[in-house]
């Protein structure tokens, strides 16, 4: 018998294609943090972010027979939720990045916390000085895991344009961290 | 290389797995021989690593509810690959029809017959019968599960 676990995410979208629907709980388990993070960045309240979560499995689910595997089942599964988002009549007109709302756990160790706040205090920066479109890109990619290609594909924006916003992000970062960090980081 | 072009490079492709390896070699021995970049890069791919393992926050499971929702009938169906409703499908075959059939008495069209001085009837007649012939069998090929339905045509239950 084969493991779940052992599967991956393309494996599990043709097998409930195909008829296992029920392996598609898989698939949420994998994922619903990541879209719940994001639709906390765009509605600001987690009954909206988890009535978010719920809508986009769902579409997703209606759309699998669609995908391709031209890309991550992630990153086509983020575009979805980007799209929802985006024309969600509810959204707020400006997308919060998760270091702006992060709080410091008390059991940080006294590394992690300065990563924490050197990371709310940059990233808080570089997204001031970012067009409101352009936000969500600097979160998914330090946060989501996509790479710029990615990025473009779930937004639809230039990936050169992402490039430099990130690699603008990823320097205040470095600057900060050096400001407020002495030795290295465990 | 200089400490400045590193910088510039380790923040460049930081946290990325596909680098160049040209820049690969070229940030490696720099980074060989200098301990202030070298720990500088060490540092960043620590925190781009932390970022992307450490920093979502925790989602309530809503695996149950999602599910629940998917199974219910009618809820989840798929839409793609669903086929033009009837009334839209009747909408469009009275509109080719009637434009096939209007277009013949165009102008336009009896001029040729004039020129040529024949009659059009024929290729008028063979237009129309294969413009209604391609609909009518696109749409019966599209709606045979509704046919079979609404007529009663479906497999007999032993």
């Amino acid at each position: 018998m084969i493991k779940t676990d052992d599967l991956d995410d393309q494996d599990i979208v043709e097998r409930v294609v195909l008829g296992q629907k029920d392996l598609f709980r898989i698939l949420v388990q994998r994922h619903q943090r990541g879209i719940y993070s994001l639709g906390m960045g765009f509605f600001r309240h987690p009954e909206d972010a988890a009535d978010f979560t719920q809508d986009v499995f769902l579409k997703t689910f209606k759309s699998l027979p669609t995908f391709r595997g031209q890309a991550r089942f992630s990153t086509w599964l983020f575009r979805i939720a980007y799209n929802t988002a985006i024309n969600g009549i509810q959204r707020r007109k400006e997308f919060h990045s998760l270091a702006e709302d992060a709080e410091i756990p008390d059991t940080d160790t006294p590394e992690r916390r300065a990563i924490r706040q050197a990371v709310r205090d940059s990233v808080g920066k570089a997204l001031g000085e970012l067009p409101e479109r352009y936000r969500v890109c600097v979160d998914l990619y330090f946060f989501y895991d996509q790479t710029y290609a990615e990025i473009g594909v779930v937004t639809g924006l230039p990936i050169n344009t992402i490039k430099s916003h990130v690699f603008r992000a990823k320097k205040i970062l470095r600057e900060k961290l050096r400001d407020t960090m002495e030795g290295g980081i465990g | 290389m200089t400490c400045e072009r590193a910088t510039e490079l380790i923040d460049q492709y930081g946290g990325e797995t596909s680098v160049p390896p040209l820049v690969r070699i070229r940030l490696a021995f720099h980074l060989a021989h200098c301990r202030t970049c070298a720990e500088e890069a060490v540092r960043m791919e620590r925190v781009y690593r932390f970022l992307r393992t450490d920093y979502i926050s925790e989602a309530p499971d809503l695996r149950s509810a999602i599910m629940d929702k998917i199974n219910i009938p009618g809820e989840a169906e798929n839409p793609v690959g669903e086929p033009v409703s009837l009334r839209n499908w009747v909408l469009v075959g009275m509109i080719v029809f009637f434009s096939l059939l209007l277009s013949s008495v165009g102008l336009e069209f009896s001029a040729p017959g004039i020129l040529l001085r024949s009659n059009l009837l024929l290729p008028i007649t063979l237009t129309l019968g294969f413009g209604v012939t391609i609909y009518g069998g696109v749409f019966i090929a599209s709606h045979m599960d509704d046919f079979s339905e609404r007529f009663g045509l479906g497999p007999r239950e032993l």
